[in-house]
């Protein structure tokens, strides 16, 4: 089973989140977040939902974790990509973006992280 | 002299033939009394010369010498003049009430009428308007049948432009859509049309989404719920959407429901709310959401 990946750009960690993550690589994944934060001193981690189509009831979860778990990697999170069919399913399961910044496109999420964070 | 022999369906017909003006006259002034003819838009000779289109189809009836049967192929002629004759009383904003008018001015003539021109044993006048009568109710219960396909016909396709129509979603700045909602919402309605904006929202890169509901009478908490899904599911996406034109009334029941406006930007009117979009549009990419997100 491969771990999900996470590529670094400039200052960004963006990880592209698929339709068929498991418990396992999604615990994986925090960790290799972690780990990865601390390597690298990213100042933002952006989850690209734009490879999900549709989603399920664990799919869900995850982003819900992505979301609550904001504030546990330390770092600045942004969700880019989000359909339109999965948001309104979202809505339905009362998954609200909460504190967390979201984007049409990977590129407007990169593009804000330039205007924001690069002048400091 | 009274006369024994069975009368013969064309000896009913010649009958009718004969005295065909003089039963449109009856016929006419009971329409006359009946029919008010300044809530549509048929004038009495138009109608009068549709009673007469029903007396030739009666006779060509009586003229085949069969069971009326409207299913058999012989009487489609009769079946498509009645459609017509369905179609024409569905554009002309009559109800079914005229048919039955219709029926019962024209059964008012023959009774009137015919019993004079022939002397007839019990018999045979129970025949004659058994005969007559039940060509006529089935004309009229055929008419009623195209009456009613009509009128739906007429009444989906004014639902369907009206769902077309009073979901319109409009740039009306750049980066800013508005979503005047009309009508009553519904579920299924409601459905199609946030996900029409939602995805016109990522086509269009909009920020942000006005939704307007100035045109909306009754909210219930279906379409709360429905309202703020749509808000949700925008935010989740990457935008904001306003809720604007709420009546003080739609607020109270909407508090009333319990239903949690908590986080939603509502403005009174559009106007505020694309004074709010600007503002939102303004804050979008300098924003301070990271720093709050440190909080």
């Amino acid at each position: 089973m491969t771990n999900v990946p996470i590529i670094r750009i400039e200052n960004a960690l963006i990880v592209s989140l698929h339709g068929h993550i498991t418990d396992r690589q999604f615990q994986k994944l925090q960790e290799h977040l972690a780990r990865t934060l601390g390597k690298t001193g990213a100042k933002a981690i952006i989850f690209d939902a734009s490879n999900l189509p549709y989603i399920d009831a664990y799919i869900a979860d995850v982003f819900n974790q992505v979301i609550r778990n904001a504030r546990v990697y330390n770092t600045p999170v942004l969700l880019c990509g989000i359909q339109p069919a999965v948001a309104l399913i979202m809505a339905e399961m009362h998954i609200s973006p909460g504190n967390v910044k979201t984007f049409f496109t990977l590129d407007d999420a990169l593009a804000f992280l330039k205007n924001r964070v690069v002048p400091n | 002299m009274v006369r024994k022999k069975t009368i013969s369906l064309k000896e009913i017909r010649q009958l009718v033939k004969q005295s065909l003006n003089e039963i449109l006259r009856v016929t006419g002034r009971r329409l006359m009394k009946r029919i008010n003819f300044e809530e549509t838009t048929i004038t009495f000779d138009v109608l009068l010369s549709k009673v007469k289109e029903v007396f030739d189809l009666l006779l060509s009836v009586l003229d085949t010498s069969k069971e009326f049967d409207l299913s058999i192929a012989e009487f489609q002629p009769v079946h498509r003049q009645l459609n017509q004759l369905g179609e024409f009383l569905t554009q002309h904003n009559l109800n079914l009430t005229t048919i039955g008018e219709l029926n019962l001015a024209i059964k008012d003539g023959i009774f009137a009428v015919l019993p004079k021109k022939i002397d007839l044993d019990r018999d045979n006048t129970v025949r004659l308007f058994q005969i007559i009568f039940k060509i006529l109710d089935q004309l009229t219960l055929a008419t009623f049948d195209s009456f009613r396909e009509h009128w739906e016909k007429t009444i989906l396709a004014q639902q369907q432009e009206l769902l077309e129509m009073s979901t319109p979603i409009i740039e009306i700045w750049e980066g800013v859509l508005a979503f005047p909602v009309i009508g009553t919402l519904d579920s299924h309605r409601t459905q199609i049309a946030m996900e029409n904006l939602l995805t016109k929202m990522v086509q269009k890169k909009a920020k942000v989404a006005i939704l307007d509901v100035t045109g909306v009478a009754l909210v219930d908490t279906m379409v709360a719920q429905h309202l703020i899904k749509t808000v949700t599911a925008a935010r989740l996406m990457g935008a904001e959407c306003i809720i604007t034109g709420l009546r003080p009334s739609i607020a109270m029941t909407m508090v009333n429901l319990g239903i949690d406006l908590n986080g939603i930007i509502t403005r009174h009117t559009m106007s505020e709310g694309l004074k709010e979009s600007f503002r939102i549009l303004k804050n979008h990419s300098y924003t301070d959401m990271i720093e709050k997100q440190d909080d």
